[in-house]
């Protein structure tokens, strides 16, 4: 069994930082869009991060442990890059959902 | 004393409020009925003359940051703005009064719930469900109260905690000298995935046994589900159903609703006392 909405690893948190202003701070989001990598230097991204961030690859953000929500805000909810019914498998997503065992009523 | 008269739950993704893709035309009008079954929500709302509405919510990531991050918080503040995806699009009055006495009964009763008295916005998992209600109600006397329960960051508050966070609300609420008509609403779910390479997927069956539990009256069974389930079936938000379900005390319950896309189970449910 897998908990899929986890806790944010706390190497994380400059990353998950930034989707939280991206998403909730107009002025952060404009100037990301113009010049993303001066705000990812603001924020202290590694590297590593800011070449995670600019992949716009939420499946690959999530298996290198982003939280979902910071997924969701960074991608859909600033950007408005929602994966649309064609996109689901051409993205990655879709994966098959972990076993779970149907409670006795 | 206060009256708890009603209450429901529902979906609050943001889609509902406003598509963001094209879909062909048995979504759209799939989803015109869903908007409609809130929209009755709220005119049975104005049926039984409700003066406030608390709202049941999960927090994303967008109220709260993980510098703090709580596992429950009621809103005291006069009033809020509410927003779609970060974009504000109403300001609600707030019922200060009634959510301070809930604040302090529930400390009583010993629920560690915390407080606010100001915000910058509240965004969709408040906002799309009260926007469509509204839109049913049709008046603008109506009072809210956001009441945030933390279901989708783990550790998360567990079921069991919000369905006696529910009992400890009707008992706050009919020991009050106040006269308020209270109508309490649930949102989120049911099956889906947002933000996990799991998007895409919809677990029907676990909805529709839950939907059953429901129309039986089974919340306390649906208490009894843990993460692991709630999250594998894409059910992680059911917290605040259960919430406004035991708040309520349903003798009967009506899904006036239920639809399944490709991407997720939306519900809506009709909670009689």
């Amino acid at each position: 069994m897998t908990i899929i909405f986890r806790y944010p690893p706390l190497k994380h948190i400059r990353l998950h930082k930034l989707g939280y202003h991206v998403f909730r701070d107009p002025a952060v989001r404009e100037r990301f869009k113009k010049d993303p990598e001066a705000v990812m230097e603001e924020f202290g991204l590694t590297e590593e991060e800011k070449r995670l961030v600019l992949s716009r690859d939420g499946v690959k953000m999530y298996d290198l442990g982003i939280q979902p929500y910071i997924i969701f805000a960074l991608l859909w909810q600033a950007f408005g890059e929602w994966p649309s019914r064609e996109q689901v498998a051409k993205l990655g997503y879709g994966r098959e959902t972990p076993y779970r065992e149907m409670p006795q009523d | 004393m206060a009256k708890i008269v009603g209450g429901a739950a529902g979906p609050h993704s943001p889609v509902v409020y406003k598509l963001p893709w094209e879909e062909n035309q048995d979504y759209v009008s799939s989803m015109e009925k869903l908007r409609n079954a809130l929209m009755e929500v709220g005119r049975n709302l104005r049926r039984l003359e409700a003066d406030t509405l608390l709202v049941f919510g999960a927090d994303h990531v967008q109220t709260f940051w993980f510098g703090c991050f709580p596992q429950m918080m009621v809103y005291t503040g006069y009033e809020a703005d509410y927003s779609i995806n970060g974009r504000k699009i109403m300001r609600l009055k707030n019922d200060y009064e009634l959510a301070e006495e809930l604040l302090f009964g529930l400390v009583e009763e010993e629920f560690d719930v915390g407080f606010m008295q100001e915000v910058e916005f509240f965004d969709h998992p408040f906002t799309v469900p009260v926007y469509w209600v509204l839109k049913g109600f049709g008046e603008e006397s109506l009072k809210v109260i956001p009441f945030q329960l933390n279901t989708n960051v783990h550790p998360r508050v567990s079921l069991r905690r919000c369905y006696k966070l529910g009992q400890a609300v009707r008992k706050i609420l009919e020991g009050s000298k106040r006269k308020n008509r209270v109508f309490v609403l649930g949102t989120g779910g049911l099956s889906h995935y947002p933000g996990t390479p799991y998007y895409g997927n919809v677990d029907e069956e676990a909805d529709k046994w839950i939907i059953k539990k429901l129309e039986r009256g089974e919340i306390s069974r649906l208490a009894e589900l843990d993460y692991e389930w709630l999250d594998a079936t894409g059910n992680h938000e059911l917290g605040t159903w259960i919430a406004a379900a035991s708040a309520v005390n349903p003798a009967s319950t009506e899904i006036l609703m239920y639809w399944r896309p490709w991407n997720n189970g939306y519900c809506v449910a009709s909670f009689t006392p």
